[in-house]
């Protein structure tokens, strides 16, 4: 309706509407750089120096130039290139900025979910290389699980992740709203770096707990869960007795009720039927 | 014409020795009263039958021996894991036993409806109040069927020897050790000893496949027995009266009826058994004493005794010398209870509203009756929320809520939620009432005044 009016008017409107249109983009485009790092943009090398580069302009401004921790964000000593190595392959880190400096709840107590990964694979490098200069704690682990033992795997899983993670690997509520996570995207180099490290609320799994060969089988057990053996039938997500229960009344029994219904009569039809005196 | 000279002489045979006949025709003449809600015991007697067949073949391959030994079946994942014969056969019935699976996946759905389709069935007898005189002994054996129904979907869900099943047993023993005084007797003396020792499988077993299964085959009978001796009830109609059954003989009618829901109900079953995964243990991994997994649940029939050990506060107290620990009251106190006022309850409500004087074959609506209906929802709507509180940690998981909001929450729905439901099933049983004077006098006004 307002189309032809616009044009009507020698085109006023429409340049009034082009302009703000121009300027909207221009904010949004604004905002959207400043609220993603600029890693991507930039050309980094694989130097000690761009690694320190990428630290200081993302990391430092929370976590401390020396990795000690700062009001918003948690000390990453100890933490290792493995900590961190975790954090930007899960696009867990860096948070966007708009999420930095909100305090309800306090940033450093947050759960972060995992994220895009901002970072070429040169930059994770370079990055990873100059938080294993500055940190103490475990080296990123190399994962080979051509030679795992899947079924011992099992067995330590059960024993040591799946009172958290559920038995499904798919995760499962923790106290104060945080979870543990879903284990179904996370690569086999993540999940021993979670292992040695103990993000957040997860204890830490060390060489004395699990030994490498151990960390390596639980690791084929949690890789084997991304896609496990469902021979027969929907897998119900893999809840568990609850989702199977819902099944057995919404579709079993409300199945059988309508069925019921078709076969029975509904209101008694007058004046039919056979009768029977009590006895 | 040779066949029938052959059942002829066949039935005249038996006649002569067994007096088949008149029995025969006495029972093919029955008459039923039709309503689809007359249907809903059936589909649990049919679910029993579903749940008997493929019972059988499951026990054929079933070992309940706990002695550990070296997995060696054809699921890779768990190869060469030390399980017990009971986990492993569990295993080979999945992976190895042709049509093993499917039948092990009918089953479990078969449970699961079975006694769905008895509470079902319990809440139509309660609301249109079929359970008054004559009929309070079908009530009693009843009740009994239902509490011998979650005793063997317990049993049967602690078979396999998986973390789940290991979990459930646990708390089985530790609900048996709160009992005063004799607890940790009883304890021993059910599993022989210690949890877990070797002896629980083959003790569940014995009572699964065949204790459990033949009383509650000999209740089903007395309660069908119970039926035809008494007749079934019918709603009221037109040349329905207490004096009368009207509705389809059974044979060919009803029977022809019935045999087709024993299809249609069994058909179910295979469907779901073939569309939806259930129980998977072989990813619940073989049951280790020190392990526990987030997600653990019973089956749903245990869930209202699950949500109450999850949400009942923790109270534990001394009297006499005597310590009563927490769980006594969720899981013994709170069990012992629901089944006392379930087999009670035909008797208190004859002593409340002085109504035992005679008999009663014609149903009522639950709007006429809104004190035990308002009751009844009450009572429901308490047990589904304790129930909603059993699967707690899963609402949390799936809403990432906080557990401790969630707790409280339910904690206090438990309480409000069934005094809501009370009032306003009753203030609902009223309007409805009302409407129906409503309609009576317009109808009446319609009858003397036709044109109007």
């Amino acid at each position: 309706m307002r189309q032809p009016h616009i044009r009507d008017r020698g085109g006023r409107w429409a340049r009034a509407l082009v302009c703000w249109v121009l300027f909207a983009a221009t904010v949004v485009g604004a905002w959207g750089m400043l609220g993603r790092p600029a890693g991507a943009r930039q050309e980094a090398g694989t130097s000690a120096r761009a690694g320190e580069f990428l630290w200081q302009r993302d990391c430092a401004s929370c976590h401390g130039v020396a990795g000690q921790g700062t009001r918003w964000a948690p000390d990453l000593t100890g933490q290792g290139a493995a900590g961190v190595s975790l954090a930007i392959t899960s696009g867990r880190m860096p948070l966007p900025a708009d999420a930095v400096g909100r305090d309800d709840p306090p940033a450093r107590e947050r759960q972060v979910p995992r994220g895009p990964v901002v970072y070429t694979p040169e930059e994770v490098d370079a990055l990873v290389a100059h938080a294993g200069r500055i940190l103490s704690g475990p080296e990123v682990p190399h994962v080979d699980l051509s030679t795992a033992d899947r079924s011992a795997g099992a067995s330590l899983f059960q024993l040591n992740c799946a009172a958290c993670h559920t038995w499904s690997g798919r995760g499962g509520a923790l106290t104060s709203g945080q979870v543990a996570v879903s284990l179904v995207d996370a690569t086999p180099v993540e999940v021993v770096e979670a292992m040695r490290t103990g993000p957040g609320t997860m204890p830490v799994f060390d060489e004395a707990t699990l030994d490498e060969r151990q960390a390596t089988d639980v690791t084929a057990y949690v890789e084997y869960l991304d896609r496990p053996r469902t021979p027969l039938g929907h897998p119900l997500w893999f809840i568990g007795p609850v989702a199977e229960g819902m099944v057995a009344w919404v579709v079993g029994l409300v199945a059988l009720l309508l069925l019921v219904r078709w076969i029975g009569a509904r209101t008694p039809a007058p004046g039919s039927g056979s009768e029977d005196h009590r006895g | 014409m040779v066949v029938t000279a052959v059942i002829a002489r066949l039935a005249s045979w038996l006649d002569q020795r067994l007096g088949a006949a008149r029995a025969a025709e006495a029972g093919a003449g029955k008459v039923f009263p039709e309503h689809w809600s007359f249907l809903l015991g059936e589909i649990a007697f049919y679910a029993f039958v579903v749940l008997v067949a493929s019972g059988t073949f499951l026990a054929m391959f079933f070992d309940s021996s706990l002695v550990p030994i070296t997995y060696e079946g054809s699921y890779a994942p768990l190869h060469g894991a030390e399980v017990t014969p009971a986990f492993a056969s569990v295993l080979d019935i999945s992976f190895d036993v042709p049509a093993g699976l499917l039948v092990r996946q009918v089953h479990h759905w078969a449970a699961l409806v079975f006694v769905a389709a008895i509470v079902v069935h319990l809440l139509r007898i309660f609301f249109t109040g079929a359970f008054r005189r004559p009929r309070e002994v079908n009530w009693l054996v009843g009740v009994t069927l239902l509490g011998l129904a979650i005793l063997e979907g317990f049993a049967g869900y602690s078979l396999p020897d998986d973390l789940l099943s290991g979990t459930g047993l646990r708390v089985g023993y530790s609900i048996t050790q709160s009992v005063p005084v004799v607890g940790d007797h009883l304890a021993f003396l059910v599993w022989g000893g210690e949890y877990p020792g070797t002896e629980i499988a083959s003790r569940l077993f014995i009572g699964h496949v065949w204790i459990l299964p033949a009383v509650m085959g000999a209740l089903i009978a007395g309660h069908l027995l119970l039926v035809v001796r008494q007749k079934h009830t019918q709603f009221p109609g037109p040349r329905r009266t207490e004096d009368n059954v009207v509705g389809e003989r059974l044979w060919p009618t009803y029977l022809a009826k019935s045999v087709g829901l024993l299809f249609l109900v069994t058909g179910v079953m295979v469907l779901l058994g073939t569309l939806f995964q259930v129980n998977p243990v072989w990813l619940y991994g073989p049951y280790d004493p020190a392990a526990v997994t987030t997600g653990a649940q019973p089956d749903w029939y245990m869930g209202w005794l699950e949500g109450a050990l999850r949400l009942t506060p923790s109270v534990a107290f001394r009297g006499f010398g005597v310590e009563v620990p927490n769980v006594f009251l969720p899981g013994v106190l709170l069990p012992g209870l629901t089944f006392a006022g379930l087999y009670a309850y035909p008797f208190v409500e004859q002593w409340w509203t002085g109504a035992a004087d005679r008999e009663h074959h014609l149903l009522q609506r639950p709007r006429d009756h809104p004190h035990r209906t308002a009751f009844g929802v009450a009572v429901v709507t308490f047990y589904v929320s304790l129930f909603v509180g059993g699967s707690n940690d899963v609402l949390v998981a799936q809403t990432g809520w906080d557990i401790a909001v969630v707790i409280n929450v339910m904690r206090a729905m438990v309480v409000v939620l069934p005094l809501v439901a009370w009032w306003v099933t009753r203030r609902l049983c009223r309007q409805l009432q009302a409407d129906d004077v409503h309609a009576g006098q317009v109808e009446r006004i319609r009858e003397r005044v036709p044109d109007a």
